[in-house]
This record gives C-alpha cells, sequence and structure tokens, in this order.
C-alpha cells in the first residue's frame, strides 16, 4: 500500500466517523454521479454504434440512479429539515469532491482536464477514459464499501453501487478489446496510454500547483512581518477611516473625457 | 455602439451585451457553469452573449468590467494592513489571488475575449449598479440609491439620475458597509453569506425584534445620514473565513452553528428573533439612507441596486414609509447586476447617450436551443400546451414550464418555472417534498394576472414594475389568506409575480384559463431548481431535473415530459 493510500484511507475513515463531513461526501458523489450520468446519457445520443449506444445508456441510468441513491442517504442522515448540505459546505471539507484545486469548468465529470469528451475525443479515446475513470471509481467505492460496514444502510449503497461499477468496467473494457480485435489496437492503447497520463498528468500538475502555494505562503509569511511590518503598524494606529459622504467628481467632469476615465483601472 | 460588460470575481458573474443602446442578451455564468453564485470570469455568459447577438468579438466596439481593480486591490492591501498583525492567516492567500491574476485584468480580458487592450475599459462598482439602477427604469429623473457589500471603496452611494447621465451626490467608504452588516448577522445566524440573507428575511416574520437594541448599538448614525459600523465585532477587512468575531457573540449571545435545528417556535426563538431584529434595524437604515437621498435629490422617483435591494420586505417599507412616491429596482440587483450598468454606464457617458432601452421584462438569457430528450410527446401550438398545463395543475400535480429565454436575475418570472394548484394546506409541502426540499418556514409566491391582484393582496402603488419582477412583499388580503395558505407567509404578507397580457401573454393567459376553471387567481410560482442548484438553463437541465425528483410532468416549449 503506497503513501497515497494510506492518506486516502485515513481521510475516508475520518469522513464516515463525522456526520457532516459523510452528508458533504454523499451529495458530493451524488454530483459526481449526477453529472457523469448526464455526459454519457449525452454521449448515448450521439454515437451511431448500437452495442456502445445501448452499453452508454444503461451506464447513463445507472449513474442518475447512483446519483438519486447517495442523495437519498443524505437525506436520511439529515439530522432535521433545515440541515442544508449547501451551507455546510461552505465550511467543510471537499475531499471527495473530483474537481477539488481545479476550476470546475477545466474538468469533466470524471476529474479530467478534457472538456467536449465524445465530441472532442471521438469514441474510442471516450471508452478508454470511461474505462480508466470507472476503473478508480470501483477502487474508491471499494474502500467506502469496507469503511461503512457500520452503517448497514450506507454499506448496502455501495455494495449495489459497486456492482454496476464492476459492469462498467467491464463493458468499457468489452468494448475496447471489440475495437483491437477489429484491428484498432494501436489507436486503444493509445487513447488507453492518454487516458492514464491525463490523470497522472493531473495528479502531477494538482501536487505541484498545491506545493507552489504553500511555498508561497511562506514567502507571503515572511514578507508580511517584514516589509509590510512598518506600513501594518502604521495603518492600524490611524485606524479605519471616518464615516461621511465622500463627493467625487461627475464622471463626465472627470479631465473632460469620460473615455479616458474608463480606460483607467484606478 | 456595441458594448460587452462584465462581472466576476466578487458576488455572481455575467456578462450583458448592448447594441447602440438595446440590451440584446444578459445572464449569469451560474447558468451555464451550474456552479451556484459562479463568480468565475463569465466565459460561458459571454459566448452566449455573442451568439445572441450574432456577433464575434471583433464586432466590439468595448469590452467594460464593473469594477476598477487597481481601486479595489489598494482597499484590499489596506484592509489588510490595518488588521495587522491578525490578517496574517489572509495576506498571503489575498496577495496571491491579486499578484497572481487580478491585477492582470486587463490582459485577461483582452485575451479571454479576443479584443485589443485599448478597447477594455473599466467603470466604478456603485457607477455600474446606479446605471444599472437608472438607465433600464421607466424615470426620466431619480434618485438612486446603490446599498451594496463592497466594490472598491464605496459601500453605500447616493446618485441622481436626469436624462442620459447619473451624477454621484455621496458615497460612504469601507468598511462601513450595512450590506455586510446584514451579511455577517446571516452569517452568524449559521446561513452562508452571500445567498443566506433571503432565508434570513422569511425567518424574521417568525420572530420579534426583541435583539433591535443590541444591533442598533452597533451601528450609528450621524445628522446628514451617514452611519459607522462598530467594527470590533466584524472582520469584513482581512479575515477571509467569517465575518464576524468574538466580540458579537458577547453582544448577540452564541452563534447557530451551519445545520443545528433553527430556534424558531415554541419558547425558543432566539435565531427567529435575531433575524426579525436584523430586518427591522436595517429596514430603518435603508429607511434613513433614502430620506438623506431624498433631501439631496427630491425627486418623485427612487432606483435601487446592490444586495440589499433584494430584500423584499425592506423595498416594501421603502415605498412604504419613505418619501418616494415611485420605485424602481434592478431585477439583477445584485453584482450581476453590474455586467448591464457597466455596458449602460459606457453607452450613455462614452457613446451617443440616448437612453432607447426601459426594461419591460427580464427575459434577456439564453432561449431553449437542445433537442429534445427521449420521451419527449410534441403538443399542437400554445393551446395544447395550456390544455396539458391546466389538466396537470387542476389534477393536483405539480408541473415544470420551460420556454423562451431565462430570465435575468435571481427570480424566475414564468421562463424556468414550477407551477402548481395553490389551493390546499398540503400544496407548499408537496412541493417541498417532491422537488424544492427547502426549509418549512420559507414560503412560496403566486403568480397572478395583473389586473386581478387587487383581489388579492394589498397593493402599493407606484411599483409596478418591482411587482411584475417579485420585489415587494405585499400584504395578503384576509380573505385570500384563507383561501390560499401555502402563498402566505406567516406574517400575513406574500411575494407576488403580477403578470402582464402585454409582456407575457402566454403566462397570462394560462393564469387566467387557471382562475376560469377555479375561482382563484393565482397558481404557485416558483423557480425550477432543486435545492442548492441554479435554476435550469434549458431544455437538458430540466429533463436531469425531471428525472432526479418528483415532479410530474415537464413542458418544455411544446414537448411534454410525463412519468
Amino acid at each position: 500500500m503506497g503513501l497515497g493510500d494510506i492518506m486516502l484511507r485515513r481521510r475516508s475513515r475520518a469522513i464516515w466517523a463525522d456526520p457532516a463531513r459523510t452528508l458533504l461526501t454523499l451529495e458530493s458523489f451524488a454530483r459526481t454521479e449526477e453529472d457523469g450520468g448526464r455526459d454519457i446519457a449525452t454521449a448515448a445520443r450521439r454515437v451511431h454504434d448500437s452495442e456502445l449506444a445501448g452499453h452508454l445508456e444503461r451506464h447513463a441510468k445507472e449513474e442518475l440512479k447512483h446519483a438519486e441513491l447517495f442523495r437519498r442517504r443524505a437525506r436520511a442522515l439529515s439530522p432535521s429539515a433545515d440541515a442544508t448540505l449547501a451551507e455546510a459546505e461552505v465550511t467543510s471539507d471537499k475531499a471527495y469532491d473530483l474537481t477539488r484545486g481545479r476550476p470546475s469548468s477545466e474538468v469533466d465529470a470524471h476529474g479530467f482536464f478534457t472538456l467536449g469528451l465524445l465530441d472532442e475525443l471521438g469514441e474510442v479515446p471516450y471508452v478508454a477514459m470511461l474505462h480508466v475513470a470507472e476503473q478508480r471509481a470501483a477502487a474508491l467505492f471499494t474502500l467506502h464499501h469496507e469503511l461503512t460496514k457500520d452503517d448497514p444502510e450506507t454499506h448496502a449503497i455501495f455494495e449495489e453501487i459497486l456492482r454496476d461499477e464492476n459492469y462498467h468496467v467491464a463493458w468499457t473494457r468489452s468494448m475496447l478489446d471489440r475495437w483491437e480485435e477489429e484491428g484498432r489496437g494501436d489507436e486503444v492503447k493509445k487513447a488507453l496510454k492518454e487516458a492514464r497520463t491525463s490523470r497522472f498528468m493531473g495528479a502531477w500538475k494538482r501536487a505541484g500547483a498545491r506545493g507552489g502555494v504553500v511555498f508561497g505562503r511562506v514567502v507571503m509569511t515572511v514578507f508580511y512581518f517584514t516589509l509590510m511590518l512598518p506600513f501594518g503598524l502604521f495603518a492600524r494606529l490611524r485606524g479605519a477611516p471616518a464615516a461621511r459622504w465622500q463627493t467625487r467628481p461627475s464622471p463626465s467632469a472627470v479631465e473632460g473625457d469620460p473615455l479616458a476615465q474608463a480606460k483607467s483601472q484606478a | 455602439m456595441r458594448i460587452l460588460g462584465l462581472s466576476a470575481f466578487g458576488g455572481e458573474a455575467a456578462a450583458a451585451l448592448i447594441v447602440d443602446g438595446d440590451v440584446v442578451a444578459a445572464a449569469q455564468e451560474e447558468r451555464f457553469s451550474r456552479a451556484p453564485h459562479d463568480n468565475s470570469f463569465p466565459r460561458r455568459s459571454i459566448r452566449y452573449c455573442l451568439r445572441q447577438g450574432g456577433l464575434t468579438a471583433a464586432d466590439l466596439d468595448y469590452v467594460v468590467f464593473y469594477e476598477k481593480p487597481l481601486r479595489r486591490f489598494e482597499r484590499v492591501l489596506a484592509s489588510q494592513l490595518r488588521g495587522f498583525p491578525t490578517s496574517v492567516g489572509t495576506f498571503g492567500r489575498a496577495m496571491f489571488t491579486w499578484l497572481g491574476d487580478r491585477l492582470w485584468l486587463k490582459n485577461k480580458i483582452a485575451s479571454e475575449v479576443g479584443v485589443p487592450h485599448e478597447q477594455v475599459l473599466f467603470t466604478e462598482h456603485h457607477q455600474a449598479h446606479a446605471a444599472s439602477a437608472y438607465f433600464p427604469s421607466p424615470f426620466d429623473e431619480a434618485a438612486v440609491l446603490v446599498a451594496d457589500g463592497a466594490g472598491e471603496w464605496a459601500t453605500t452611494s447616493l446618485h441622481v439620475g436626469k436624462g442620459a447621465s447619473i451624477e454621484p451626490l455621496g458615497e460612504l467608504a469601507f468598511p462601513h458597509s450595512l450590506s455586510l452588516f446584514h451579511s455577517a448577522i446571516t452569517e452568524f445566524l449559521g446561513f452562508a453569506p452571500g445567498g443566506g440573507e433571503q432565508r434570513v428575511m422569511e425567518l424574521a416574520a417568525y420572530g420579534q425584534p426583541t435583539q433591535a437594541d443590541q444591533l442598533r448599538s452597533l451601528l450609528n448614525f450621524g445628522e446628514e445620514g451617514e452611519f459607522t459600523i462598530d467594527m470590533k465585532p466584524f472582520r469584513f477587512g482581512f479575515d477571509g473565513e467569517r465575518l464576524w468575531g468574538p466580540a458579537l457573540v458577547e453582544t448577540l449571545g452564541p452563534p447557530r452553528e451551519a445545520g443545528a435545528p433553527l430556534r424558531m417556535s415554541g419558547d425558543d426563538r432566539r435565531d427567529a428573533d435575531l433575524a426579525a431584529s436584523l430586518q427591522l434595524v436595517v429596514e430603518d437604515a435603508l429607511l434613513t439612507l433614502v430620506r438623506t437621498l431624498h433631501k439631496r435629490a427630491p425627486c418623485e422617483a427612487l432606483c435601487l441596486a446592490g444586495e440589499l435591494a433584494l430584500n423584499q420586505n425592506a423595498v416594501a417599507r421603502l415605498l412604504r414609509d419613505g418619501p418616494f412616491e415611485q420605485l424602481f429596482v434592478q431585477p439583477a440587483a445584485g453584482d450581476a447586476g453590474g455586467a448591464l450598468g457597466a455596458a449602460l454606464w459606457v453607452h450613455h457617458a462614452v457613446g451617443e447617450g440616448t437612453r432607447t432601452w426601459r426594461q419591460q421584462h427580464a427575459f434577456l438569457g439564453e432561449p431553449v436551443t437542445e433537442e429534445p430528450a427521449d420521451g419527449a410527446r410534441t403538443l399542437d401550438g400554445d393551446d395544447a400546451v395550456l390544455d396539458t398545463l391546466l389538466g396537470h395543475l387542476l389534477a393536483g400535480r405539480s408541473v415544470g414550464w420551460v420556454r423562451g429565454r431565462f430570465e435575468w436575475g435571481p427570480r424566475s418570472l414564468g421562463h424556468r418555472s414550477l407551477l402548481s394548484d395553490p389551493r390546499g394546506a398540503d400544496a407548499k409541502e408537496r412541493i417541498n417534498r417532491a422537488i424544492k426540499r427547502r426549509e418549512d418556514f420559507r414560503p412560496y409566491s403566486p403568480a397572478v394576472p395583473a389586473e386581478r391582484a387587487a383581489e388579492l393582496f394589498e397593493l402599493p402603488d407606484g411599483c409596478e414594475l418591482p411587482l411584475r419582477f417579485m420585489q415587494v412583499s405585499v400584504p395578503v388580503k384576509e380573505a385570500a389568506r384563507e383561501a390560499l395558505p401555502a402563498l402566505v407567509h406567516v406574517d400575513g404578507t406574500a411575494r407576488p409575480q403580477l403578470v402582464d397580457a402585454e409582456t407575457d401573454p402566454l403566462f397570462h393567459r394560462l393564469l387566467t384559463r387557471f382562475a376560469e376553471e377555479t375561482g382563484v387567481p393565482a397558481l404557485l410560482h416558483t423557480s425550477l431548481n432543486l435545492r442548492g442548484d441554479p435554476m435550469v438553463r434549458g431544455e437538458e437541465d430540466a429533463h436531469a431535473l425531471f428525472t432526479r425528483s418528483e415532479l410530474d410532468a415537464l413542458v418544455v416549449e411544446d414537448r411534454l415530459y410525463e412519468r
């Protein structure tokens, strides 16, 4: 077991020990599954291969079902009618939001950096991406399945979802195998490699970004207590400005040229 | 002249396009990104606006951002310094954000939109808000009050609009912000600031203002209507985690943790009482401000913008007790409205300056463009759509209705709506259980044909457009309270949308036909979204909601989805 797995296990255990984080995690899983389901449903409408379309349709329905299962469980565990997940989210850890650390606009429902999915990628890379993502999801849900033994209802949900996830891994593998048999082996291998690299690169970039942030904060803290110190003390002694109505010149009166004023950022 | 206005990085991100003074498109980013209150750079909204206008970036004369970034940076830096050394935790984060991104906004806008640097302009935050309130209003002369969190330095500003220009009369500077004060107490009550204020306003009806004096002691007004906030209990400037500090607990007692049960009934109504106290104090403060404004600009009409303009009870109070006779509130009164205001300001101050556009409706968003999902049944024309809707409503079912362009601003006004029969005590509970999953204390709004609204409500004069945009709470008449309990808040008020036959004939026809069938000229009406999600954008979002919720039926344009 690598360090990453140990950390993941510790974080996951902490989640199920904390009711607030449990709710957030269930809701986060629901959102991810739902987003995934919608992507896949869109893909199902666009592919021409009837076997692939059939798998995608079923896959999409199951993802949406998972979302509903997670949501229902979150509602059942909610301590009161007014316990709002959205509010709690503001102050709590979003450890299992797959978009963590990245702008949501730059990642797809499975945490990949690419956008556009089927239209952008094409059928083979899209299924390869699904295959890699579902393998990871299955591993993650296996861990949560194991950690929720004390909560039979949540445990049962993970059990049901895991069955579906295993099917998802299997059908994506079978499609890739079929394409390989049809002489598209190189394409399949390349797509799988890119899907795995995309995830690896994503992790690498995230780690780099986090390291940079930590280093930058250290530098800023040093900066704060050295260069900013005299200015800070001065500002503090001076206090907040008195509240009084201040009047600015009207925009049309400034420099006689509103355009010049509008070009200024200050 | 073609001007694209943008707002981002503060409240809600949005884009608005005006061509020769007419507003062609305006939309919040959250509708596209599906992230509630999305404040990231509004790429998708920009794309939509250009698409709607049939333009490319090369066709734009100007792109205008609703804020002066360097002046805002000055305020952020000064606040950090003033908080020395407590601000150490947030200094690094603030500098990262600003030095890494926000200070280079001109470059970002130029490269993201694809225009030369010299075409990128900036208005002041409050200039943009004031323009968003006055220029779309029906008035040729009006006083303008902007009560917002904080832009560059200004938190509260007074203006007067005459013809095609707006003159500033005065402004109060950060940190003395009534809106941040409201948000801080909202957060103290366990709701998220920047979204929970509406809930606190609704919660207020369940309490008594028993803590108004404690709150007033934190807010001191001067002789000229200016106010200061005692900053000891607050952390507006430098603490990115929370807007209030331990000293507020000494004044108000322990806070409510997010998610904890609300103390709003029985012997312990502390949360509701604090909400009621806050509502009263904020209303009083706004009233003082508009009286000050009226002395400086003795007009008949008042235009409002800024976060506090979204408080429907406060708007009603200003109309009832204030010196102005007529009122207009920008439908997107928060930061999203700044995108529209910035574009309008440039049109009037930099461009030819004629006022050609007056806001009659809020349908400025994207039309339904997606292909139908599986299972859609096509209805034959508007009559069939109305028949279907009516059939479901009369059978006690809840229906989603999606058509035309989506609404500009936070409220659904009939184009992305969830409708239900308002009769019966369980109407609200039914919607809550099946779809909205709202807190029980929150009321739903009625939609009524404008000409029949007086049968149900005590309507104030001078606010035709705010009533159309669902911006004023009004008392419900006694008879209606009994007939429509789901639509009446605990204090006997409602927030109706008056539907006008001219601006929204189809919705008006539906309401009229429902009234013919039932004798009740109102429908329960709320935005089509699940709790915590933005309103649906188009058919795909609506269909996803339909599959996820227990909504009985969904009508998208002329297509019907049923279970």
